[in-house]
């Protein structure tokens, strides 16, 4: 297994922000799940070491520190506030983090999104989804082995979210990732996975084992399931028939 | 663009060595100083700039004043002069205290300008109660107008040797940290993931900006040094967006201004050479066209 959590605990001001979390994923896609304070965030900094916790996590065989070195990251807000270009963007965190080969990963990186011709224009200059592939791209060359995504569809134009999804299949073939969103839509060939988090695992299996009713009443108060005809999950709150 | 403007300063700087050293003697020293202080200064200058500390940067003109101001009651009751190691360290010691007490009043809950602007209105206070506790005390030996425009041509080789290392140790931060500093300034929550902590850069940062100022404070005044660490970085983003070269950008440009600010003072010996320097910087920034695609 690429990705091993037993146990997970994170406390926050005396309070258990995560609470025995367990599950473990090998080269899939795996869809965080939960509503706004979940902690799938918290998770996400927990495996990369970011926050004090409890238990155990290995990336690729690699439990303590190091294995953040494993890890690529795309923070929930991709803020983007001083002047660099798309290439030191993405190049310079693998410096940082002495990555051996760092202009190769930086240069493949690129290339696998997309962006490398644009790797000379400032950072600033891109459009929503374009600085979300480039922050994909940064993580794929700081790590890689393991991608954490943290809500990348939002505030992203429904053109450039057909575009990351593309890209995520592409990226899904021999990479681990895990991807949190507060929405429950996603097209239904992406997520091999769904970890189902409420501080605790609600629930943790394929798509349509976890998207069922019976399951998310367990969290959500109403909701209404459908698949469209193009192949998406619609899990929707559903305050018009209320159970 | 880069090689040309550290070409251009490289040159600019020789000539004006030559032309003190030949021709006005008494000028060298002072502008070995004003040389090594601009260029010390402006490569922390991007990192002030890009971190959004231009507000603290600035305050360093209240800080050094005051810092100086304490500094110079043990250096002229001691030494009769301000050219002394014990004034540098006083100095230094002072607003590194200045200086930290901003990063701890925002610790309090404050934001960065309000922590800058609380910490700036004590120490306006304390000038105040300084300057009258000199005049009382000093009135023959210390002039506290010479704490705000700088003693340059009274520098001598020796008042550059106490300055240099004090300059070499702020050259350190950049050197070493200030690539991944401008980084954080770019995404600090990535840069976090990847390892650096930008807090702790926060503190090295103030303190490399302490050194700097505490070292330039004797050749330019109180209010130079916080022009040098503003203008030079705003200059240098408008002649590149990129992150890895604003740091050499914001030097060469900085150094080319204190060779011009040298030409400028021998021409007009009324004009004060740090605010040739200023006016030199004002013109390189406002004479830059903004890289393409910005």
């Amino acid at each position: 297994m690429s990705l091993v959590v037993k146990n997970l605990w994170v406390f926050r001001g005396g309070r258990a922000v995560l609470e025995d979390v367990s599950f473990s994923a090998g080269r899939e896609f795996v869809l965080v799940a939960g509503p706004n304070g979940a902690g799938k965030t918290t998770l996400f900094l927990a495996i990369l070491g970011q926050v004090p916790h409890r238990g155990e996590i290995c990336v690729e065989g690699l439990c303590g520190e190091e294995r953040a070195a494993k890890v690529g990251y795309v923070p929930q807000h991709v803020r983007i506030e001083a002047e660099a270009t798309v290439w030191e963007y993405v190049y310079l965190p693998a410096r940082f983090r002495k990555i051996k080969a760092a202009e190769k990963a930086a240069e493949e990186a690129l290339k696998a999104v997309e962006l490398y011709a644009l790797r000379d224009k400032p950072v600033t200059t891109l459009s929503g989804g374009q600085r979300q592939r480039a922050a994909i791209a940064r993580a794929l060359a700081t790590g890689g082995d393991v991608l954490l995504l943290d809500e990348p569809m939002a505030n992203v134009d429904p053109q450039g979210r057909v575009e990351l999804m593309t890209l995520l299949r592409e990226l899904k073939k021999d990479r681990t990732i895990l991807m949190t969103s507060h929405e429950l839509t996603f097209p239904s060939d992406l997520a091999d996975k769904v970890l189902l988090l409420n501080k605790r695992v609600v629930a943790y299996g394929p798509p349509d084992a976890v998207f069922r009713e019976e399951v998310l009443m367990k969290i959500y108060r109403y909701v209404r399931i459908a698949k469209t005809p193009t192949g998406f999950i619609c899990v929707t709150e559903d305050y018009a028939h209320p159970h | 663009m880069l090689i040309l403007i550290e070409a251009l300063a490289a040159a600019s700087a020789a000539a004006a060595f030559v032309h003190a050293y030949l021709y006005a003697p008494l000028l060298f020293w002072p502008l070995v100083s004003l040389v090594l202080s601009a260029a010390v200064l402006a490569a922390l200058s991007p990192l002030a700039v890009s971190r959004r500390m231009t507000f603290l940067a600035h305050a360093q003109g209240h800080s050094i004043l005051t810092a100086a101001l304490a500094a110079a009651i043990p250096a002229a009751a001691v030494a009769q002069s301000l050219a002394s190691p014990l004034f540098y360290l006083a100095t230094l010691l002072f607003i590194i205290v200045l200086n930290l007490l901003v990063l701890f009043t925002e610790r309090l809950g404050f934001r960065k300008d309000v922590a800058t602007g609380v910490v700036m209105s004590f120490q306006l206070t304390a000038t105040v109660v300084l300057l009258y506790v000199i005049r009382y005390l000093y009135a023959t030996a210390l002039d506290p107008l010479s704490l705000i425009t700088g003693e340059y041509v009274l520098i001598t080789s020796q008042d550059v040797l106490i300055q240099a290392p004090l300059l070499f140790a702020s050259a350190l931060f950049p050197l070493f940290y200030g690539v991944k500093y401008l980084y954080a300034a770019v995404d600090e929550a990535f840069a976090q993931a990847v390892g650096i902590n930008p807090k702790l850069l926060d503190r090295l940062f103030v303190v490399a900006m302490s050194l700097a100022v505490a070292a330039s404070v004797y050749a330019l005044g109180s209010l130079m040094p916080a022009v040098l660490l503003v203008l030079p970085g705003a200059a240098a983003s408008r002649y590149s967006h990129r992150l890895t070269e604003q740091m050499p950008l914001s030097v060469s440009l900085a150094v080319l201004s204190a060779a011009a600010a040298h030409f400028l003072c021998t021409i007009m010996p009324w004009l004060w050479p740090s605010a040739a320097l200023g006016l030199a910087l004002l013109v390189l920034l406002v004479a830059a066209h903004p890289p393409r695609n910005k």
